[in-house]
Parts: C-alpha cells; structure tokens; sequence
C-alpha cells in the first residue's frame, strides 16, 4: 500500500512535469526508489517512520528533481510521440484486418465459385445430351480497372442453341460493382443482337444476368444467351454506353476468336 | 570524506554507465553500489539520478524493463546498450584526460598558492 508521505513527494515532483502521462511512470519509479531505500535502513535498525523519512530525505528537492525530469519530458515531444505511437498502432491494426479480410474474401470467392459452378453444372446436366461445347475462355477483357474473366462456357441447344458463360470480375475494393455486367449486350456474326434487363427492347433475343453474392475483390455472375441460330459461329459481347465501347469475340465453336 | 557536490556531478554520467556495464541493475541498487565502490565517498542526491537515467534511456544508451522482486515489489532496471559502451568509452577517455590535465596543474602548483 502506498505511503502518504511517499505520495506526497512525488506529486510535489510531478507538479512540475507538464507532460501529463508520463507522471504516473515517474511516480512508480521514484516510490520503488524510496521503498528499496527504507527496507535497506530498517534492515540496518532503523524505525520504519526514520526510514521513510530519510528515503524521503535522500532524493533531494522535489522541485529540482520535478524540473529536471519536466525538461526531459517536454509536452509538445512527448505528445507528438504519443500520437505518433497511436497512428502507429492503427496502421498495424488496419493492415492485420485487412490481410484477415483478404483472407476471408478468398474463401469467400471460392465458396461463390464453387456455388455458381454448381448452377452452371446443373443447368449442363439438364441439358447434357444437347452440350456441344464445354471450355474455358480465360481472361477475355482487362478495362478500368476491371478484369474479366469467362471461366466457363457451356454452348448447348439443337436449332435454337443457348451460351452459358460463367464470368468473374476481379477489381479494386475501392472500384464500384461491375454494374455494366448488366449492360452488357450481345451480337453474333450473323447480325441478331441479344440484350438483357430490357423488357420493351425490340429483339427478342435473351440474355439473363444472375449475379451471385459478391465479394469486395471480384463479382461471379452466370449469363445465359439464349436462342442462338445454329448457324451463327462468333458472339460478340460488348459493353456500349457514354462513348464508351468494350467488346470481346467468343468462338462458338468452342474457344476465343481470334 | 565526503567528495565536492560540485566535482561529482560533472562525472554522473560517467558513474552511471560504468555501474551498469558490470550488469542490469535498478535505481537504489546503483545508489548502493556507488556507496560502496566508494567507501560511502559518493553520495548524491538519490533523486538525481533519475533524470540522468531517463535522458541516457532517451539518448538510447540505456534500455529498461520492469521486474518483480522477491517482495512483491517492481523494480525497474536498466540495461547499457551498445550506444552506451561507447558512450562510457568516450567518457572514460575524457575523464582520463581530464584527470591527467588536473593532476599535471596540481604537481606543478606544488600545493601552494604563491602571491604574483
């Protein structure tokens, strides 16, 4: 338990220190100083109250010493480092919580993957007797900070064939959602134009765009372009809007155009 | 005998530095040690010694850490460091230097002041 006189003089040291938080340091310090002192006299036969006084004695004036360490604790230092400490702390903090949100966003990539993999396999199973082609394009398209990727197409159908793509957009946390997945359009080289999320558009091609759960880092969805003649070998698809025109070819044969 | 305040307190840091390079030690243990090393010759202020030691630990010539003592009590200590050494180094070399030039001027006094 603390002694009241021990008390005493250290707040007449700490009167004189301006940097607040390094008060509380100085005390303990000084207080163990005299402690170790006063056990040492008693030991050597001393009262414990002569003890404490003349530990007390021999640390010399408590102005001058409250100066002296006010001088090596100067406020505006001391605060600059303490905030410098703190702004320290918060950039490791941030980046361990962002190396933790990597990590669970790459499993979370992988879980929508393997989810929008399953759909795509189970629409390929409904469909397997009519699967004409089954590859994976790769990287199709890199614009804005955007990269896009088919990573599987399935091309099925008689007469009428359907093109199921499964495409991923890898970007930027700091990027918008790849919103233009749902502009974008399609035209094969036999000149039919295919557009989704357009009720009243004219043609009556289709194109459906269900985007499965999204991550910060990348987006999956599933396209499907329907009604496709038999005849049409090429797909384009293009993203067209405020001057802005993207495109990539698909080879329906089963691989990218050239 | 007691030793000159003033002579002292010019070689603290010089005291300090060469009492930790023979091992950790924390505060009261270094005011013992200097008592004894000296006969009880030495004896500062105890408080002194603090801002001494928290100006080397800011000059990186002394590190510390917190330990507890078999009391119960925690005790801080000191450690030299390397910048320490070199310090201590340089301070020797000063203090010899210094002593070397006193006692040169004392011999040559002869121990009494002669009228000009």
């Amino acid at each position: 338990m603390p002694i009241p006189a021990y008390e005493e003089f250290c707040s007449r040291v700490c009167a004189h220190v301006r940097f607040k938080p390094a008060r509380a340091a100085i005390s303990a310090e000084l207080t163990a100083h005299m402690e170790d002192h006063a056990a040492a006299l008693m030991d050597r036969g001393l009262s414990p109250e002569e003890a404490e006084e003349q530990a007390i004695l021999a640390m010399g004036d408590a102005g001058e010493l409250g100066r002296a360490m006010d001088a090596l604790y100067s406020p505006f230092w001391g605060c600059l480092r303490l905030w410098l400490h703190r702004a320290l702390l918060l950039i490791v903090v941030l980046l361990l919580l962002l190396a933790a949100g990597r990590g669970g966003t790459a499993l979370e990539e992988h879980r929508q993957r393997a989810a929008a993999i399953q759909h795509l396999e189970g629409q390929i199973g409904t469909e397997a007797l009519s699967a004409l082609a089954d590859w994976s394009p790769g990287p199709v398209l890199s614009a804005g900070g955007y990269t896009l990727t088919a990573e599987r197409a399935v091309l099925s159908g008689g007469e009428e064939r359907t093109l199921s793509l499964l495409l991923r957009v890898r970007h930027s946390p700091w990027l918008r959602d790849p919103a233009f997945l749902r502009s974008l359009a399609g035209e094969d080289d036999l000149g039919n134009r295919y557009r989704g999320w357009y009720p009243d558009y004219p043609a009556f091609w289709e194109m459906d765009v269900s985007s499965a759960p999204s991550s910060p880092f990348s987006t999956v969805c599933l396209v499907e372009i329907r009604s496709i003649p038999a005849e049409a070998s090429t797909l384009t698809l293009f993203y067209d809007r405020g001057g802005y025109r993207v495109s990539f070819p698909l080879d329906l044969k089963g691989g990218v155009a050239p | 005998m007691k030793a000159d305040k003033n002579l002292l307190s010019g070689s603290t840091t010089l005291l300090v530095l060469s009492l930790l390079s023979s091992g950790d030690k924390y505060g009261y243990e270094m005011i013992a040690a200097l008592e004894e090393k000296s006969d009880h010759t030495f004896t500062l202020k105890e408080g002194t010694l603090y801002p001494i030691l928290h100006g080397l630990e800011r000059e990186g010539a002394v590190s510390s850490y917190e330990k507890e003592a078999p009391s119960g009590r925690t005790r801080k200590y000191y450690h030299i460091t390397r910048t320490g050494l070199r310090l201590l180094d340089s301070k020797k070399a000063e203090w010899q230097s210094f002593s070397k030039m006193v006692n040169a001027i004392v011999a040559e006094g002869g121990g009494a002041l002669s009228p000009t």
